[in-house]
């Protein structure tokens, strides 16, 4: 006779299996489809943190509400949660942004720079201006074929004096972005500032847009290439993390 | 401030006399945060004035996600006592 075998007792199935975190999880994904008809996608554990980069970096101004912004006080603190969760292996960091505030954007790379854990950016459709800097803090940068980066001079907003002193601050905070992105990127300080300042371009200002490959050629980004190769490229940077970190224990 | 973005000016700082807000400060499940009511009980998330750091990981708390406070009406206004809330835990 063939029956089922290793049939368990009612008493001995197993429960849903939820823990005290999980009951709360659960329950807050359908106050959220009762409450606001949002369905939340369950969660898979992964080891790579997607932080995306978009629309206008948004500094000490609340910018109107028809920008997309992307908001230097919540990603600071992601950055310090991704850093120190151990979960988290690496950073995958993903642009189409058209620049915004200074002191944000480069506060955002300073912090990517300093991360101690694996980091690679991909440009897609546009990393402009400030989103520059952000883009080369990681450890390896992807552009994909067709996207774009504009280098231009920075700009001030709001009352300006017509002195000599306002070029000179202007000249300074030029020179820490073009430090910044010098120093953690192939490009040279020369030809940066060859292209920031070339003229006859860009129809409304002075500057030079570099697409996909010409990123590359001229040292800005590592790569030409899309999500499958950041991805690979990621991965095997925490994989050498990985034996590094496992030799040093040894 | 300096501006570094090859958008002109005007568009983005297009309704900049225009209020943002109002505003409301409150906390759902131990994470303070600062909405823009969009509805009856129903507010969208502008940013998280106090948090765990585990909650800037999730995308439930990210800005512009919608929340639902209107279980929790103490907690708009910190001086009055209201009934306990569970604290998030991650």
């Amino acid at each position: 006779m063939i029956g089922p075998m290793n049939m368990e007792k009612p008493g001995d199935q197993p429960g849903p299996g939820l823990h005290p975190g999980d009951e709360r999880k659960v329950s807050a994904a359908v106050e959220s489809v009762v409450q606001l008809g949002q369905t939340v996608v369950p969660a898979t554990e992964s080891n790579v943190f997607c932080l995306t980069i978009i629309g206008q970096i948004e500094g000490h101004l609340m910018l109107p509400p028809q920008n997309k912004t992307t908001k230097y006080e919540h990603v600071i603190p992601q950055l310090v949660a991704a850093e120190q969760n151990p979960k988290i292996e690496g950073l995958l960091m993903v642009l189409n942004t058209v620049g915004g505030d200074v002191e944000a954007g480069l506060a955002i790379a300073e912090m990517i720079s300093s991360m101690s854990k694996p980091k690679v950016a991909i440009v897609l459709g546009g990393g402009h201006s400030i989103g520059v800097p952000i883009a080369v803090s990681a450890d390896y940068t992807f552009i994909a074929e067709t996207a774009t980066m504009t280098i231009h001079p920075i700009r001030l907003s709001g009352l300006i004096i017509g002195v000599p002193q306002t070029f000179e601050y202007l000249e300074k905070m030029q020179e820490r972005v073009v430090r910044f992105v010098t120093r953690h990127s192939k490009i040279g300080e020369e030809t940066f500032k060859e292209l920031m300042f070339k003229t006859g371009e860009l129809t409304r200002d002075i500057g030079t847009t570099v697409i996909g490959s010409d990123a590359v050629k001229h040292g800005l980004i590592d790569e030409v290439g899309g999500l499958g190769d950041a991805l690979r490229h990621l991965n095997g940077l925490i994989a050498e993390r990985k034996t590094t970190q496992g030799a040093v224990v040894q | 401030m300096s501006f570094y973005t090859p958008m002109p000016l005007e568009l983005v700082f297009d309704g900049w006399n225009r209020e943002p807000g109002p505003f409301l400060d409150l906390t759902i499940r131990g994470v303070t945060m600062r909405v823009v009511p969009v509805a009856p009980g129903i507010g969208r998330i502008e940013r998280l004035l106090n948090a765990p750091l585990d909650c800037y990981l999730q995308p439930e708390f990210s800005p512009g996600q919608t929340v639902c406070y209107a279980a929790e009406p103490a907690q708009a206004n910190p001086d009055k006592e209201g009934p306990e809330v569970p604290t998030y835990l991650p």
